[in-house]
């Protein structure tokens, strides 16, 4: 196990390399001045070209890309081009919104995604199933930031259950702040995983062995419970860590609506005032998700299924 | 002591750490910035940055609370107590309060703070957001504690409303603070202002408190959050639940309505004159090098459209700076034959002798900032009934402000929170200085100056004019020379969207105009 994920990190070393190089020169090729974006109308052309010697903004590309890669390495990734603060303090204090708000959509996608998806396979075309159709179909259809503003105006605004701003204060404040946003992100995620479920069971439902365990006449809930679902979870468990990709880019848009102060604010923020250091760095860090995400689907899948050998 | 006389205790401390958290008067002030940029006056830029800078730091003189009005002696002294014109107005002379003290212990505001800021703001290496409103002072004496004298490189009357006003870098810092605390200056604050820097937690709030040994009376609130609402839906929201006692508002048609229909009790804090709006020409691109077709453009845009759809939000503008603004253009200034009133008919004449009697299409590209683009939008409406097509690509702010001063847009909508002077204005959009593409501001995207007429020595004139008389009427006549040749048609002039809960917070006087934002020294909760 320990080789296995030694070698994974290897392998994801030139993809990182590649996901960075893209990422400094995608922010190079956008137009827009960070000196601009941080001083002003009223900033002297001096003040604009010397803020922008003081970043490194007139080296070359070359050793801009160096330094960068070398920060990377070295995971300090300086201060804010924008407003100065150390990079790390700034994400140190984004992180925990972002990865809470993900876990906690993920938990209720798969608390309410897969057993739903299992019950409408079994009873397909009937009425559950029509429901359950219905469900992934809104929860495919409705963007997030609306579906995030009826939240707040039916349970902030107007039912005063949950708060309306921000990320809160001590574990159980924070949770009553987690609510409303991962349900927004939640139920899309559910929406995705009841679909995937209910078609991956549907498929190994058809399966030989499991026409062979009903003839042996084994309980129906157990044909279900041992022999589908448990291979039905196989591609399952790896379209939720692609879907968990996903629903971390989501979390961009839900911290802004519910003013979260996670890594999506942070990186539209750095985005928007050109703050390459800052987005850089946030960008390092969603490739580093996406690594290990795909290292865990791995692992599960192999924890599900044992005739998968992590090689 | 007993289990139950210790649980006793506990409960009465408590009690009283309850009490007297409930007895905290505080405030909390949704602005739409992501986040702070900076609380160092010399780099703190936008409306988000600036609210707390205005309630940390204090101006040797500001307008007077709720007002813009920036005449000599109409001024309320902040830090200065007098202060004096050299009828020359080459030198200005402050006297500045006894015993004014800087937060957290960094002493007593003296003359020497006061030059130290000003060297600060106005040095190159210092690199500030505020640099070029400082060129023109060529000295600054401190003769004792207490007495600041000001001399400019040359006459200018109205020195003071570009460089030491607030929103323009005015702010006076301590000299101890800011050498002792460096780079950390920037989000650990220290002036002499009625509330202190407390706490600030990145993306979400700047926490500030009342200071005790304010010169003008310690607040009446006690503690005072601004939070960080960039998404107009969450602040408008927040803001009517009650969350927040105070926002900054949107510029968007019926969105007052709205609010106003949710919460009644609301007090739109709409500054008046509002900010300056123009739609500028690119001369230098064809056909909008031919004044007829210019004209044509300006002969379709109807300014009542906009007050029709944003109410009284929005004023209409006759001159290049709004009603309202010093030496600006009433419609009564007008001549007989102007060429910017709205006339659909004359609009398609002018374009059918221009050789495009079925009008023509251009690209322009806007920012997606909601203020911009709802102006062009209502633009490209007026301007299709007469034939004209604006194909409309939008970009990123950022860029927008990148592309337009690299002179790559056709047509260029202009919003920009200048000091309400016409000068300013002028100076900004029509100097041959400030063309695009020069080392300098880059804000004339007309290229008036090199194309259309000159009238960089007027400007200069009334810029220089010590009589207001003469100030005014030289001021009145560049705008009508500059404006007959239209390198821009300038765009109504949307107030200052802040607005407060009536019902919880009092702001201490009447909110009737402001730049940028305005002081919380005076407020109160009802």
């Amino acid at each position: 196990m320990t080789g296995y994920i030694l070698r994974r990190g290897l392998e994801v070393i030139p993809t990182v390399l590649l996901v960075l190089t893209l990422v400094f020169l995608a922010l190079r090729i956008m137009p827009g001045d960070p000196a601009i974006a941080a001083l002003g109308e009223f900033a002297t052309p001096d003040a604009i070209a010397r803020f922008r010697g003081k970043l490194g903004l007139n080296e070359s590309l070359w050793v801009q890309y160096f330094s960068f890669i070398a920060q990377a390495l070295t995971a300090d990734f300086g201060n804010s081009m924008n407003n100065g603060a150390p990079i790390n303090d700034l994400l140190a204090q984004s992180l925990p919104y972002t990865i809470s708000l993900a876990l906690a959509a993920t938990v209720i996608g798969i608390v309410i995604g897969l057993p739903l998806g299992a019950m409408t396979a079994v009873h397909r075309n009937g009425k559950l199933d029509g429901f359950g159709r219905l469900f992934a179909l809104i929860g495919f259809s409705l963007p997030d930031f609306y579906f995030g503003v009826l939240l707040l105006l039916v349970f902030s605004l107007h039912l005063d259950w949950f708060p309306m701003l921000g990320g809160g204060k001590g574990f159980f404040d924070q949770l009553h702040h987690l609510v409303l946003p991962s349900i927004t992100l939640g139920l899309v995620m559910a929406a995705f995983v009841m679909r995937l479920t209910r078609s991956s069971l549907l498929e190994v439902l058809r399966r030989d062995y499991v026409r062979t365990a009903r003839g042996k006449g084994v309980a129906e809930r157990w044909v279900i419970f041992k022999h589908a679902l448990r291979n039905a979870l196989i591609p399952v468990t790896t379209g939720m860590g692609i879907y968990l990709l996903t629903t971390l880019s989501g979390t961009i848009t839900v911290e802004l609506v519910f003013s979260r102060p996670g890594l999506g604010t942070l990186l539209i923020g750095g985005v928007s005032a050109r703050d390459y250091t800052l987005v850089q760095a946030g960008l390092v860090i969603f490739a580093f998700f996406v690594v290990i995400v795909n290292l865990l689907t791995d692992l599960l899948c192999a924890a599900i299924d044992p005739r998968i050998t992590l090689r | 002591m007993t289990p139950i006389i210790r649980a006793c205790t506990a409960a009465i401390a408590a009690l009283l750490i309850h009490t007297a958290a409930m007895a905290e008067s505080v405030v909390h002030v949704g602005v739409s910035q992501r986040d702070i940029g900076a609380m160092d006056p010399a780099f703190g830029i936008g409306n988000g940055d600036e609210f707390p800078i205005r309630q940390i730091y204090n101006v040797l003189v500001g307008p007077k609370n709720g007002t813009s009005d920036l005449t000599f002696a109409n001024l309320q002294g902040e830090l200065a107590e007098r202060w004096e014109m050299a009828p020359d107005a080459r030198s200005f002379t402050f006297h500045l309060r006894k015993g004014v003290q800087w937060h957290r212990g960094y002493g007593e505001v003296t003359s020497d703070d006061v030059a130290f800021t000003i060297a600060r703001m106005k040095d190159p290496q210092t690199g500030t957001a505020y640099g070029s409103n400082f060129q023109e002072i060529a000295s600054v004496d401190t003769p004792d504690r207490y007495t600041v004298t000001i001399n400019l490189t040359k006459p200018n009357p109205f020195f003071y409303a570009f460089s030491i006003m607030p929103r323009f870098g005015g702010y006076i810092q301590p000299r101890k603070a800011v050498e002792e605390l460096g780079e950390k200056f920037r989000h650990n604050p220290v002036g002499s202002g009625p509330f202190a820097f407390s706490t600030y937690e990145s993306k979400q709030k700047v926490i500030l408190k009342a200071f005790d040994q304010y010169w003008d009376g310690r607040p009446k609130i006690d503690r005072l959050e601004v939070l960080f609402l960039p998404e107009t839906a969450s602040r408008t929201l927040a803001f009517v639940k009650g969350d927040v006692d105070m926002i900054e508002g949107a510029t968007v048609p019926g969105w007052q309505a709205s609010v106003k229909k949710q919460k009644p009790d609301t007090v739109f804090d709409a500054g008046r004159p509002g900010s300056t709006w123009a739609l500028h020409f690119n001369m230098t691109r064809k056909p909008l090098d031919d004044i007829r077709v210019r004209e044509a453009i300006a002969r379709a845009i109807d300014q009542n459209v906009w007050i029709a759809a944003f109410g009284d939000f929005m004023t209409p503008t006759y001159g290049v700076s709004p009603q309202g603004y010093y030496g600006s253009l009433g419609k009564a200034d007008l001549p007989a034959d102007w060429p910017l009133l709205f006339d659909p008919a004359k609009s398609k004449q002018l374009l059918a002798e221009a050789g495009l009697p079925n009008g023509f299409a251009m690209e322009v590209f806007i920012t997606e900032r909601e203020e911009y683009k709802t102006q062009l939008l209502i633009i490209q409406e007026q301007l299709r009934k007469v034939g004209i097509q604006i194909n409309m690509r939008v970009v990123d702010h950022t860029s927008y402000h990148n592309d337009i001063r690299r002179d790559l847009n056709n047509m260029v909508v202009y919003g920009s929170g200048q000091p309400p002077l016409t000068q300013a204005v002028l100076n900004a959009f029509y100097k041959s200085s400030a063309i695009v593409g020069k080392p300098t501001r880059n804000m004339n995207f007309s290229h008036y100056g090199d194309l259309a007429g000159n009238s960089d020595t007027l400007m200069e004139q009334a810029n220089q004019e010590v009589d207001d008389g003469k100030r005014i009427a030289l001021l009145k006549r560049v705008q009508i020379e500059i404006l007959r040749q239209i390198p821009a048609y300038p765009l109504p002039s949307a107030a200052g969207s802040w607005m407060h809960d009536g019902k919880t917070l009092d702001i201490g006087f009447p909110v009737k105009a402001y730049m940028g934002t305005f002081t919380l020294a005076k407020a109160s909760r009802l």
